[in-house]
This record gives C-alpha cells, sequence and structure tokens, in this order.
C-alpha cells in the first residue's frame, strides 16, 4: 500500500472537493486516535469552519444513519471497529452511502482488507487509499512536531530544559520526562523528575 | 472537471455526458419494452460495468415515447436488501408511483394507502372487534407472512395504475439494486412473487441482478423473463469499438484533461471497467494537480494505476494469488469455488466474452505486481 502523510492526503483530498470522493487511510490500532486527530487537524486547515466532521459509528448500520445525517462536506469515519458484517451491511446499503462531499474512512489494515473482501461494491467507489507512513523521516518529523508543542506549552527552550533538570530544578510533570526522553536525554530523568 | 469523472457520483447528474456503448444493452431492452410493454428484462453484469446507467438510459429512452410513463427505483436505497421480503418490490413500486403522483400535486387517499402499506399504519378494527385500532406494520419494516404481503401491496398499486393509465396507458419500472444481494435463492423469490405480479398488472419490468446469477441461476427462473441481458466489461485490448468507447467517455467527461499520450494507458489499465476508467483517471487529476502539472501525462496514469492495483490486491489470500498467478501466466480460469467466484466478482480476475468464448485475464492495473511477488 502506498504511504502519505496526513498533510499530504489532506491536500489531495482537498484537490477532490466539489465531487463526491470515498478514500481509505490506514494505520495500525496504536496510532488510529493520532491518525484521526492529525488528519482531522491537516483537513480544518485547508477547508472552510464547520467543513469537517468527524464520525465514531458503533457499526455499520449506525453510520447509515449518521452519514445520512450528516450535511458535512467532508466526513472522516473511525472505521476501525467495522467487523466483516458491518462490511458487508454497507456493501448492501452503498445507495444509502451517497454523500455529496468527501468521505474517508480511518481503519486499520486488516479491516480493510475485510472491506475488501466483503464490501466489493463500495470498494469501487474508493479512489485514494493510502497508508500512515512509518519511515524514520515521519518518525523525526513527529518527534519535531512534539517537541515544538512542548516549547510553546512551557515557553521554554530544549537547553533550558536540559541545564533544569541537570540541576534538579524541572519539575515533576510527566511532559517534562516525555521532552527529556525526545531530546535523547532519558539519562537525566533520575534528577528528580518524573 | 473532477465532478464529471466522479465514479461514485449518481448517474444520473452524468446523463449529459452519456456515450453510446457497442451493443448498448439500453437501446436493445427499450426496443423490446416498446413493442411489448408488460415485457420483464434481467440485467446482469460486474460491480462498475455501468447496469445503472444503462438503466437510466432506458428510462430516458422509453420517457421519448407519448403513452409510457417510466419509474426507476433503487430498491437498496432506503431499505437492506437481505431483509427483503416477496411484496417489498411490488410496495416499492406503489411507493413510487404515490409520490410521482404527490410530487405532481395529487391528492388522493390512494398515496396514503400506499404509504401505510411500505411503512406501516394504525387501522380501525372491523365492527365486531374490541374497539382498540391495531398497528399493522409496514411491508419495507418487518418480514411478515409473504402471501399476505404480496397482496396487501398489490391492493394500493392496482387502484394507482388504474388512475394513472386514465393518462398513460403503459408503465415500465427500472429497479435498480438487487445486484449486491447475495442469496440468491432470496432473489428468485423476490423474482416469482414480486416481478412476475407486477408482469401480470401489466407492468414493464428491467430488473438490476447479481453477476453471480450468471453463474448459477436456475435456467427456470431465467424462463421468468423475457430476455436476460448481460453487461459485459469491454475487452479493450482485443476489440478497437470498446477502447474507442471509453475515449469517448473520457473525451465527452473531460476533454483536454488528458495528454494524448495517457490514453491508451489509462483505457487498458481500467480493464475496460467503466468506474475503473473513472476512478484511474479521477486519481491521476489528483495526480496532475499534486504535480502542478496542466495536464494528466503518462506519469500520473502509471502512478494512478498502482495506486489501484495496490488497492485491489489488498484482502487476498496465499491460495487466490496462487489462482491469480495462473490466470496471469496461462489464461487459464476455472470457477471451482466461491473464493473463485469472488475473484470475479471483486475483478481481480476478468472475463470478456467474444462470440460466447470466455477470455480470462488479471486486472491489468495488479499485473505488474502479481509479476514482482513471483520473482
Amino acid at each position: 500500500m502506498g504511504r502519505t502523510t496526513p498533510g499530504e492526503l489532506a491536500l489531495r483530498l482537498r484537490a477532490l472537493r466539489g465531487t463526491a470522493a470515498y478514500a481509505a487511510y490506514l494505520a495500525e490500532l496504536a496510532d488510529i486516535e493520532a491518525t484521526l486527530a492529525d488528519l482531522e487537524d491537516e483537513l480544518r486547515a485547508i477547508a472552510p469552519s464547520g467543513a469537517v466532521t468527524r464520525l465514531s459509528p458503533h457499526s455499520g448500520q449506525q453510520l447509515v444513519a449518521d452519514l445520512g445525517a450528516s450535511a458535512v462536506e467532508i466526513v472522516v469515519v473511525d472505521a476501525r471497529r467495522f467487523s466483516p458484517a458491518d462490511w458487508a451491511l454497507l456493501d448492501r446499503r452503498r445507495s444509502a452511502l451517497a454523500h455529496r462531499g468527501v468521505v474517508i474512512f480511518v481503519t486499520t489494515p486488516s479491516s480493510f482488507s475485510e472491506l475488501m473482501r466483503h464490501a466489493t461494491n463500495l470498494a469501487s467507489w474508493l479512489g485514494d487509499v493510502f497508508a500512515v507512513p512509518h519511515d524514520d523521516a515521519t518518525v523525526e518529523a513527529r518527534r519535531e512536531q512534539r517537541l515544538t508543542a512542548l516549547r510553546r506549552w512551557a515557553n521554554r527552550s530544549d537547553d533550558e530544559i536540559v541545564d533544569a533538570a541537570r540541576a534538579g530544578t524541572l519539575p515533576a510533570d510527566p511532559a517534562y520526562a516525555e521532552w527529556l526522553v525526545l531530546l535523547g536525554h532519558g539519562e537525566l530523568l533520575g534528577h528528580g523528575v518524573t | 472537471m473532477r465532478a464529471k469523472l466522479d465514479p461514485a457520483g449518481d448517474p444520473a447528474h452524468a446523463a449529459p455526458f452519456y456515450v453510446d456503448s457497442p451493443g448498448a444493452v439500453s437501446s436493445r431492452i427499450a426496443a423490446e419494452l416498446a413493442l411489448a410493454p408488460a415485457s420483464r428484462h434481467l440485467l446482469v453484469g460486474g460491480v462498475g460495468s455501468g447496469k445503472t446507467t444503462e438503466l437510466l438510459a432506458i428510462e430516458r429512452r422509453m420517457s421519448e415515447i407519448a403513452d409510457v410513463a417510466t419509474l426507476y427505483i433503487d430498491v437498496s436505497k432506503h431499505h437492506d436488501i437481505a431483509k427483503m421480503m416477496p411484496g417489498a418490490i411490488i410496495a416499492q413500486v406503489g411507493l413510487g408511483l404515490a409520490e410521482q403522483l404527490a410530487g405532481s400535486g395529487e391528492r388522493s387517499l390512494l398515496i396514503q394507502a400506499a404509504r401505510d402499506v411500505a411503512y406501516g399504519a394504525w387501522e380501525l378494527p372491523e365492527l365486531d372487534e374490541p374497539d382498540d385500532s391495531v398497528y399493522v406494520p409496514g411491508i419495507l419494516i418487518p418480514p411478515e407472512q409473504v402471501v399476505e404481503n404480496v397482496q396487501r401491496a398489490i391492493e394500493p398499486l392496482t387502484a394507482l395504475l388504474k388512475k394513472v393509465r386514465a393518462g398513460i396507458p403503459h408503465i415500465a419500472v427500472m429497479l435498480d439494486g438487487l445486484d449486491r444481494i447475495t442469496d440468491l435463492q432470496a432473489f428468485e423469490q423476490l423474482v416469482d412473487h414480486d416481478v412476475t405480479k407486477l408482469s401480470s398488472l401489466g407492468i414493464g419490468v428491467v430488473l438490476v441482478g447479481p453477476l453471480r446469477a450468471l453463474y448459477g441461476l436456475d435456467r427456470v427462473l431465467v424462463q421468468r423473463f423475457d430476455s436476460f441481458q448481460y453487461q459485459p466489461w469491454l475487452d479493450v485490448t482485443k476489440h478497437r469499438a470498446g477502447r474507442s468507447f471509453l475515449a469517448d467517455v473520457l473525451a465527452a467527461r473531460a476533454p483536454e484533461a488528458f495528454a494524448p499520450a495517457a490514453i491508451d494507458p489509462l483505457i487498458a489499465g481500467s480493464g475496460g471497467v467503466l468506474r475503473d476508467l473513472l476512478v484511474i483517471a479521477q486519481s491521476a487529476l489528483v495526480e496532475a494537480y499534486m504535480d502542478g502539472a496542466s495536464q494528466v501525462g503518462e506519469h500520473e496514469v502509471d502512478d494512478a494505476i498502482a495506486t489501484f492495483g495496490r488497492k485491489h490486491l489488498q484482502g487476498l489470500r496465499p491460495a487466490e494469488i496462487e489462482v491469480l498467478q495462473r490466470v496471469r501466466t496461462h489464461g487459464s480460469f476455472v470457477q471451482t469455488s466461491e473464493d473463485d467466484l469472488a475473484l470475479l466478482m471483486t475483478r481481480r480476475v476478468l472475463e470478456y466474452r467474444s462470440e460466447n468464448q470466455p477470455r480470462y485475464a488479471v486486472h491489468p492495473s495488479i499485473e505488474r505486481l502479481l509479476n514482482e511477488l513471483a520473482k
């Protein structure tokens, strides 16, 4: 499966605005929550206010009802819990999933395999299908993204945090521990940081 | 332009871009309906072969005939076809006619009667029964007694037909959505009860059925139809007409979007499947947008085909990959199991028919990937 970042996928989906387009984005179960949040953030950054929503249906039947009731243009569907029976139902009810806008199913690779087996008709509507990258560059990008957020939160620099940890004056907050680990200074965790 | 290539869009919105396919089934069925307005036709084809488009084309062709009223109904739109019982199609036809009359400003108790039968209603008891009114469930909601349902559904429909026929003598209904039914016995029951009854009421019927019917349909069932039409994949590698048709579809929907050199690879990569052509074309347009290109070239088409192919390989088991490799290298395919049938249903294996001789090939988008897997 081709891989792309949430930002790139959001750009691709922006190109599909004005159509009725269906896409899928695959991530490992442990990464789904972060992937949903990242994708939503990226889509909100490029789409008008109120144009993006997330649906987290507990079943295929609920998705039919929720999507039918939603007039929001870009719909991100948390589909990680869909079973083969859910995909089969969505296949039979495909006409009820017709949506004027872009629908993105975010799910796991194994759930997507079930989609391809049990929802042939729905699968034929899918255009873009990508997986979350897991290469070193992306891990580095995520690390830098988190460090930026931590710097903004504490209004302090990396050097100040390392110096404070060495001096034993860093507050006992898990966020500082995470910060040190991300900087590669896990050895300073014993210096009064938890 | 991207919307015109929309593979998931409502085919009704694509009507202005309709291009006649080689030997279009719509012209054959429309001609037969014009000669025999109460005839029955079964249309079968694979996912994305353009059945709905043809159904709507039949409707358009019939609407040009003065004394025929037409009705298009997607029976799966509001109901789970896995739970449909005999009577449900008749109820939907009654409902469709009732809503058409209501839409034209007609006010009639018959309209409410059709809605009540479909969705349920409170009814007053017979005179010799207790005074409490009783709730009679709708046919489209819970399954009930087959014979009773069919009879209940026929009553309002017969009355509505009388009203419609005062102005237009013939009615033809296009029934879409049953191609997604997986239970062939349930499909046969619906044909047996509903389609037969509709025909006996003088209504012309075109019914879209499941592709698996082609591989296991009871001959007796086929005989309940006046014609059995198959909407095939287009063999774009062997027949120029199929290739020209798909090129015309692209030209009608997105003229100048594709560089001339990109069109042949795009058509070849679709395997002659209309929807796959649109999916790949739309994906190639997105690639061009991401590249900042003003036109789709071969490079974008290649990327789009590769993306499509990777999706198409998902969910396959090792045994299925083995079958695909055999089809790829030898062109041989014998459908002996449900898994084999699934390869046809999911378009991993494409069956082309020429002079009733089948030819099998793997979908071109997965050919290169299968080749790499075999190394």
